[in-house]
């Protein structure tokens, strides 16, 4: 690389550096409009115990079709269904509680409105599904016979899908059947005594799912809305609010603050560190760490599902000591190749070499465990996957990408003075031609 | 530079890794021993995550707004509680204004059983509560909620499901490790994952240090240093024996080189990490230091594990691989080396020649 393009490169990355800067930690009021910038850092969600949410306690009784018979065992599997409904709205870290008296105790982080609670559970309807237009009429499915509801999109149409578990699709088949050769050919859905639509079932229906649209729904966050409304009526156990209130963080209010002191104090420790370990390599690798900081701020802030809890920032420790590792075990090779007699701008090749196996060995390994964690994890555990994926990914690109990009800038004004990388030679050893 | 060129200088010792591994090894049998001999004795020591306990509302109106009010409050009401020798597992400020309350959760003190608690808490940590609090009724908003007893957040659920992870993961990594290196590192891998894994769950339970649902996230975290940490030695190993000319030196051999090259890698990341974790610890509040207590415990052994054990476990179980085949008239197939050999000399002619293309 030339010294001139060099500085062009130098330049471009000092700006996005800067940039990076003023994104993630910045809030600012955005020119010729009245709303704000907030900055990545102020934008992540939260978990309970960093920040706190709201809190809402239920009374649970027995639902009618429920098909259960206990209340603890619907109580028990009403709590599985919250703590799913939330992971899927992206609260992998909400934590659903029994309480003593057939209470359920619903916990949601960064929410700051109780009454937000219920845009995220629903207000509980029962489905039924009807022969004849009349609320009082029977219902040919339970509520127990449904397993899943969800919104979906079939020929222009935004609608829901409803699953049925195998007794529930087998009673739909044979209502399904009965009705299509019936005069009027019609089947009414309603959700609790409000009719909701009316199908034309022109012929048997089999499998294990249906979809449904029209009626009520106009979009689609009417359409999951709706769905959301069938899902939570299909608890077993009939929830009605007891209190909700707004808490604050688990950990004591002085958390956040206490642990961005020391995240910030610890980054700069390693940072001179390596500058007093490497040199010039260990700063370029510092300001490679500053775009790791910038760059996981990002995805934490971008990604639905993630919300930082206290072991997030055991994931995001674990990234960043894989990137300085990343960063020591090139360097390392970088000296070896030195001190055997090849030039710098060889040595820096040859250390990269040689460094890249391992680095991808390890961080591949850790990955695929991050992946099956998010895969067969659930809540919290989820949540914890996602933080860990994103850093350590995050963590690859920083130090095999970026600080051989800044090595490679840096390298035309500097390729013949060992001292400024802290390299030297074996006794001996000459340099090799 | 002297100081700077000490680690360096590490690389140079003459401490035979192989030859005293077993010494290594009694050590952390003796470590893990003592764990599961606690473990079996006292289990672990579960906090309210696992167990549930007792969650009391109070309620203190406006007051609770002013500045420094909710640590004041706080701090009287954890006292007034470890008077009944009941330890306080978490505690916060709910709703604000006339609402405004701090809600404390604990477990049952031992010994106790739920309607004991109850009774307890009821009766004589309410009144407490009250004249600590609100001794003369000034405040009108001033109220003990009745207790209620709450169950686990950490269900069953969720430690089956990432137990079942975390098998699925070690399958995965041992099929990986065996294809890009070979089956043995693999093995050496796994049993140095779970090395680490046992010895920070012995110091838990030897330190009866709090466990609670974070603990796994902790452990997730051990597990990964631990696989960066071997596979980095394992690296070199790989790289040796490709090497003919020390290859030829025997397995053991190879071992030791591998380690003393990669001895100042292995301290500079530890250090680094160590740093990190330990500012945390020692500024952070006290469940911080709970959650982070394993994961430096984990820390250490994961350095400790691939720097002493793992390289010479491997050594080990490859001289014994080896000797059986002999015994058996076989040709030990250690070719999985040779062949990775021939591959990466026709890999890297190729990348040279791409190399003196881009070169500028």
């Amino acid at each position: 690389m030339t010294k001139k393009s060099a500085i062009k490169g130098i330049v471009l990355t000092a700006l996005l550096l800067i940039l990076g800067i003023v994104l993630a930690f910045c809030r600012f009021n955005i020119p010729y409009t009245t709303s704000t910038y907030n900055g990545f850092i102020n934008s992540i969600k939260m978990g309970l115990d960093v920040k706190g949410g709201v809190t809402a306690v239920y009374d649970a009784k027995l639902a009618d079709g429920s098909g259960e018979q206990d209340i603890d065992t619907a109580i028990k599997s009403t709590v599985n269904r919250l703590q799913s409904i939330l992971a899927n709205r992206g609260y992998t870290e909400a934590t659903i509680t029994t309480q003593s008296g057939h209470r359920i105790r619903v916990e949601v982080p960064d929410v700051d409105d109780p009454q937000a609670i219920f845009d995220l559970i629903g207000h509980p309807a029962e489905l039924s599904i009807k022969k004849e237009e009349d609320p009082n009429a029977e219902s040919f499915i339970k509520a127990s016979d449904i397993t899943n509801v969800h919104y979906s999109m079939q020929d222009g149409q935004h609608g829901i899908v409803i699953e049925f578990n195998a007794a529930g699709a087998k009673k739909f088949q044979q209502l399904t059947k009965d009705v299509s050769s019936s005069e009027t050919k019609q089947v009414h859905i309603y959700l609790g005594t409000e009719h909701f639509s009316t199908l034309t079932v022109e012929s048997e229906i089999t499998g294990n799912s249906t979809f449904i649209s029209g009626g009520s729904i106009d979009s689609r966050a009417s359409a999951e809305k709706y769905a959301l409304r069938i899902m939570s009526g299909t608890f077993s156990a009939e929830l009605s609010l007891y209190e909700s209130s707004i808490v604050s963080p688990t950990l004591g209010m002085n958390a956040i603050q206490s642990g961005l002191i020391a995240g910030i104090v610890g980054l700069i420790l390693i940072f001179i560190f390596m500058a007093v370990i490497y040199r010039m390599m260990g700063v370029l690798a510092d300001i490679a760490l500053m775009f790791y900081v910038i760059l996981v701020l990002f995805f934490l802030q971008a990604l639905p599902f993630v919300q930082l809890t206290l072991p997030g920032i055991a994931g995001i420790i674990l990234g960043i000591g894989m990137a300085v590792d990343a960063n020591i075990i090139i360097f390392e090779r970088i000296k070896d190749e030195y001190k055997r007699g090849k030039r710098i701008p060889a040595s820096i090749k040859g250390g990269y070499r040689r460094a890249t196996a391992a680095i991808l060995d390890s961080n591949i390994t850790t990955i695929m465990v991050g992946i099956v964690l998010f895969i067969f994890g659930t809540g919290a555990i989820q949540g914890f996957a996602s933080t860990l994926l994103i850093s350590i990914v995050v963590s690859m690109i920083s130090s095999i990408f970026i600080t051989r990009w800044l090595m490679k800038l840096y390298l035309p004004f500097n390729s013949t003075k060992p001292e400024k990388y802290n390299l030297y030679r074996e006794e001996g050893v000459n340099e090799i031609a | 530079m002297k100081s700077l060129k000490f680690f360096d200088n590490i690389v140079k010792t003459k401490f035979d890794f192989v030859k005293h591994a077993w010494k290594f090894a009694i050590i952390s049998l003796l470590i893990i021993g003592a764990g599961l001999i606690t473990w079996i004795a006292a289990g672990f020591n579960l906090g309210l995550d696992f167990t549930g306990g007792t969650i009391v509302k109070v309620q203190i109106g406006a007051q609770l707004d002013e500045k420094g009010a909710y640590d004041k409050f706080s701090k009287e009401i954890t006292s007034v509680l470890s008077e009944y020798k009941i330890k306080v597992s978490q505690i916060q400020k709910e709703d604000s204004g006339e609402d405004a309350a701090i809600s404390v959760r604990f477990q049952d003190i031992s010994g106790y059983s739920a309607s004991q608690m109850s009774d307890l808490v009821k009766n004589e940590v309410t009144a407490a509560l009250t004249a600590k609090i609100n001794p003369d009724g000034a405040n009108q908003d001033f109220k003990v909620e009745e207790s209620q007893r709450i169950g686990a957040t950490a269900s069953s659920d969720l430690l089956s499901s990432a137990l079942l992870a975390i098998m699925i993961s070690a399958v995965l990594i041992l099929i990986y490790i065996a294809i890009r290196f070979e089956l043995l590192s693999g093995l050496a891998t796994l049993v140095t994952i779970l090395h680490d894994v046992l010895i920070v769950c012995a110091f838990v339970a030897i330190f009866r240090v709090e466990v609670n649902s974070g603990f796994i996230a902790a452990l997730i975290t051990v597990i990964g240093y631990s696989i960066n940490n071997t596979i980095i030695i394992f690296d070199r190993v790989r790289e040796n024996m490709n090497n003919e000319s020390v290859a030829k030196m025997g397995t053991s051999y190879v071992v030791n080189e591998s380690v003393k090259q990669t001895l100042v890698r292995s301290c500079y990341t530890t250090l680094t990490t160590l740093l990190a974790v330990a500012l945390l610890a020692i500024i952070g509040v006290s469940s911080i230091k709970i959650f982070l207590l394993p994961i430096i415990i984990g820390t250490i052994a994961g350095a400790y594990s691939s720097i002493f054990l793992a390289p010479a476990l491997w050594a080990i179980m490859l001289t014994n691989y080896s000797e059986r085949m002999k015994l058996k008239g076989k040709t030990p197939r250690l070719s999985i080396f040779k062949k990775k050999k021939e591959a990466k000399e026709n890999k890297n002619t190729s990348a040279n020649a791409v190399e003196t293309t881009v070169a500028e």
